[in-house]
């Protein structure tokens, strides 16, 4: 009997004190939420969790989604209207030849620790990107400093748009007080490599394979610093940004104003607070119980009404995301490296209806296949050339029509055979996200439908980059036009035609090909100059060029142009929020915590009325 | 090996197995297919702009490791660490691998260990219950309880509870370890809070096992009950309870203890899906980042921390079994 009793009384002793701790734990932690009186701003970022959250920006473990609050660029670069709203920097100025960019600074800026920003500490910034590899560097000969409050960037030729975004956008988050020690040793290596190119150059590939060792100690001695510089860790995360860093936790970041930036006076928020992301469906859960107060998590359309019903002060906002959701066809397979077959692909499928199973909020693409996403394509390319392109409109008998005309034929169940008369078989290869899959789902059962065999296969996000270069894939879902951050078609025909471009080498487009008059197109040569600074003309003649390939020898088929579907909630914690239509919006490519970061400085945001 | 006793045979034969274990984890990584510079780079790509070639470039200098060092020496120099007591640095945040695994470590323990007790404790006593009255209503139920939550996957569940509980009723944190607000140490506030923030991961963590437990209770009780000191029990004229529990429940739970060591061991490896949901720093959610950005040292020492566990849990296991059990001896 004793034992009996023991082994009951222990069991419910076990429950109950779980029952009465969670229930106390629950009544403690109701009481304990006050309102205290801050504005606070609740939104959801990324970050490694500690002990591999790092502090240090240049680290491996970094410092996540902190960078928006605590670093700024020099200026926000707005595609929408191609401006740039001034940051840390405050006016700028090219030279004639484009060869010189003279930036000046804010005066009176202040690090969170108390020193004063100058030109030094842009600098220092710039050289430790130097060993990162920052692209800027390609064109950056050097930066100078005239005084504490200008900064001259010199550049190895004139300097076109993407190069000069570059720039102005980088955040500034390593003051010379505090890093100016490893970009000291970095200086005499950028020397030493510059020299070596040059001989590089001068003497040619012979040369090279002689000088072999010295590249490798360059590289060997780069790698040095960097290691020193990863094993420094910041005791706090200095910024001159809106923000402090406050806490973190593998859950949460918290943010205090600070209240000596230069911005403070403007600011209403006094805190902000950060939620982890873990995955969308999480964030889904985080918008309905009301826990942050903006987000932007790709979201179906049941579920974004869903949202939007349960939290009757939520809206949503749908800048475009500047990119372009699509096929990429594998030009070095068959049949997919046949045109006529592609042209027949293309029109089978209705375009339309795979956004709205895919991703309602973005914005269709039904005609054309350009290269160039669609909200953009006004600016470079007018109805009157446009209307003298084929279009690939989804009309399945249009589609038949092709396919007989070039010797396939269909066998007795309705499916579609090579000329050869082999049954064609195709896979669609795609990433997990749900939006990739649902738009990869439709396109092939609408292939299906129209005879061609066809199924889906997901592929992990670390096999997808060997999969594509491998060319083991017929087609696969991506994002084609890929304008992001900069807004500039160089960086899509790049990656669509350029050499060694990702879309390119994974479609295994030609280096050249024939054009409308017969004559030979360099499509790799034209994507590299458009990289290059241009006479507006001759830029524009690329494009056009470069949009007619892309149309005419189908390596893509664009589905819809992504908008970003931003949750804002209004009047809850704060209000203020602007419309769509304001020019902050089309920023969103570049960072959506640099539009939020923006409405604050801008005084736009404000606590609940 | 016949000169050595038996529990020096076992201790033998643990070591064998950790060293085979440990050789399988580091060669299995290596075979793993996919290229994380890749990833890394698309990532880049997407986030700054850059052209596939600039993004990888940066993307290499990122990676703490050297595929060119011939494998044979990365094993020697793996190998030579451990003998040491060092994990290595992580590939991706290049921190020691130990600190990584102490920092996570505790939490893991302390959720799993409340969830491994509650459903252990809870198991065991529907299990019994359902085997002792074998045509009442408890029988079926716990079956179908059992075969519903094997089916059901536990992310699915913990999502289900985070919707429910912290979503609609507000009961519960949606995330977390503990509260932003507290300071992490011994004071009362910081226990609440995490306690606060440990019911939904536990539920979930529980959920799932405690079907398991009670099944498992069940078939070893009703083998049990059909052995003979039981009838001899009953012809005695003991009570029904008395031999419900020192005579059926004691003698069935002894199997079930190979089962909780093994239990006990895993439970240090986490759950991926259910720290990642709850955004709860423990072992798990360092597993699952670790597998995606193929940290080969992190996912190394993380095997290598469970392997240990499960080995030791087992080998308590083996000699509690034969104190418990006087017919089983260690051999």
């Amino acid at each position: 009997m004793p034992e009996r009793r023991n082994i009951f009384v222990l069991l419910i002793s076990v429950l109950l004190c779980f029952a009465a701790g969670a229930a106390a734990l629950f009544l403690s932690s109701c009481a304990g939420k006050k309102d205290s009186g801050k504005v606070i701003f609740r939104g959801a970022g990324s970050w490694e969790i500690p002990p591999a959250f790092h502090g240090n920006p240049w680290a491996p473990g970094g410092v996540g989604s902190a960078s928006w609050y605590v670093h700024e660029p020099l200026f926000m670069f707005l595609p929408g209207n191609r401006q740039f709203l001034p940051r840390l920097g405050l006016s700028m100025k090219e030279s004639k030849n484009h060869k010189k960019l003279t930036v000046k600074l804010r005066e009176g800026v202040k690090w969170h620790d108390g020193h004063p920003f100058t030109s030094k500490d842009v600098v220092t910034t710039f050289i430790i990107g130097y060993l990162h590899h920052w692209a800027v560097w390609q064109l950056l000969e050097g930066i100078e400093t005239p005084d504490e409050h200008t900064v001259v960037f010199r550049w190895k030729k004139p300097c076109p748009h993407l190069f000069k975004t570059r720039a102005l956008i980088e955040k500034i988050h390593s003051p010379s007080h505090i890093y100016g020690k490893w970009a000291a040793p970095i200086r005499p290596l950028m020397k030493k490599e510059a020299e070596y190119l040059k001989f590089r150059k001068r003497m040619g590939y012979s040369a090279e394979t002689r000088k072999e060792g010295a590249a490798f100690e360059i590289e060997k001695e780069k790698k040095a610093v960097r290691e020193k510089l990863y094993s420094f860790k910041p005791v706090e995360l200095t910024g001159t940004g809106p923000f402090k860093l406050v806490t973190v936790t593998a859950s949460d970041m918290r943010f205090e104003k600070f209240a000596e930036g230069w911005a403070a006076g403007k600011i209403a928020i006094d805190e902000v607070q950060m939620a982890r992301w873990p995955s969308n469906e999480i964030i889904w859960a985080f918008l309905i119980a009301g826990e942050i107060d903006a987000a932007h998590p790709a979201t179906p359309k049941e579920v974004a009404e869903q949202i939007i019903k349960l939290n009757p002060r939520m809206k949503m906002v749908t800048p475009s995301d500047l990119a372009e959701f699509g096929l990429v066809f594998n030009l070095g397979r068959e049949p997919m490296s046949d045109l006529e077959f592609r042209r027949a692909v293309a029109t089978a499928i209705d375009r339309d209806l795979v956004r709205k199973i895919s991703y309602y909020y973005g914005t269709p693409v039904t005609a054309y296949s350009l290269g160039i996403i669609k909200s953009q394509r006004s600016d470079w390319l007018s109805p009157e050339t446009l209307q003298k392109w084929e279009k690939y409109e989804f009309n399945p008998q249009k589609a038949e029509e092709i396919l007989l005309a070039a010797g396939y034929k269909r066998n007795a169940k309705g499916f579609w055979l090579t000329p050869e008369g082999k049954k064609i078989n195709l896979e669609i290869s795609t990433l997990g996200n749900s939006d990739f899959v649902l738009g990869a789902d439709s396109i092939s059962s609408q292939l299906v439908k129209f005879g061609i065999d066809c199924h889906v296969r997901i592929v992990m996000g670390q096999l997808y980059g060997t999969k594509l270069t491998s060319g083991d894939f017929d087609m696969v879902t991506q994002f084609l036009g890929d304008a992001r951050r900069y807004g500039d078609p160089a960086t899509v025909f790049e990656n669509i035609l350029g050499k060694g471009g990702y879309i390119s080498t994974a479609c295994r487009f030609p280096e050249e090909v024939k054009g409308p008059d017969g004559k030979t197109i360099k499509v790799h040569k034209l994507a590299k100059e458009l990289r290059e600074y241009l006479p507006e003309p001759r830029r524009r003649e690329i494009i056009r060029t470069l949009s007619w390939v892309v149309n005419k020898y189908l390596p893509i088929l664009p589905v819809y142009e992504k908008n970003m579907l931003v949750f804002i909630t209004e009047g809850k914690r704060v209000s203020g929020w602007p419309d769509e239509s304001h020019p902050m919006w089309s920023a969103v490519s570049t960072g959506m915590e640099g539009v939020y970061i923006s409405f604050m400085t801008e005084g736009l945001l404000k606590g609940k009325p | 090996m016949n000169r050595l006793t038996p529990l020096q045979k076992k201790i033998f034969t643990s070591l064998i197995t950790v060293f085979v274990a440990l050789s399988f984890t580091f060669a299995l990584m290596r075979l793993m297919p996919g290229d994380i510079v890749d990833e890394w780079a698309r990532e880049l790509q997407v986030q700054q702009g850059l052209t596939y070639q600039e993004a990888y470039k940066i993307a290499t200098t990122r990676l703490n490791y050297d595929p060119s060092v011939p494998l044979p020496l990365q094993y020697a120099r793996y190998i030579g660490g451990l003998l040491k007591g060092n994990l290595g640095m992580s590939l991706n945040y290049r921190i020691p691998v130990s600190t990584i695994i102490l920092k996570a470590l505790p939490w893991t323990l302390f959720v799993a260990s409340l969830a491994l007790l509650v459903s252990f404790t809870v198991g065991v006593f529907l299990g019994m219950l359902a085997a002792w009255k074998r045509k009442g209503f408890l029988d079926p139920c716990v079956t179908f309880y059992a075969s519903l939550t094997q089916a059901i996957p536990n992310f699915l569940f913990a999502l289900i509870l985070l919707v429910v509980f912290a979503v609609r009723l507000r009961w519960f944190p949606l995330r977390g370890a503990y509260d932003i607000d507290v300071v992490p140490g011994f004071n009362l506030a910081f226990f609440l809070s995490a306690f606060h923030h440990a019911v939904l991961p536990v539920v979930a963590f529980t959920f799932q096992t405690l079907g398991g437990w009670a099944l498992s209770m069940r078939a070893s009780a009703m083998s049990v009950l059909g052995e003979d000191f039981v009838m001899v029990a009953r012809a005695k004229g003991l009570k029904e309870r008395r031999i419900a529990v020192q005579y059926v429940g004691r003698n069935a739970i002894t199997p079930l203890i190979t089962s909780l060591a093994i239990a006990i061991g895993g439970m240090l490896g986490g759950a991926i899906f259910i720290e990642t949901i709850f955004g709860y720093p423990g072992v798990g959610f360092f597993f699952g980042t670790a597998i995606a950005t193929r940290d080969f040292t992190l996912i190394q020492g993380l095997f290598l921390i469970t392997t240990l566990a499960i080995i030791i849990a087992n080998f308590a296991a083996d000699i509690v079994y034969s104190k418990l059990d006087k017919r089983v001896k260690l051999e």
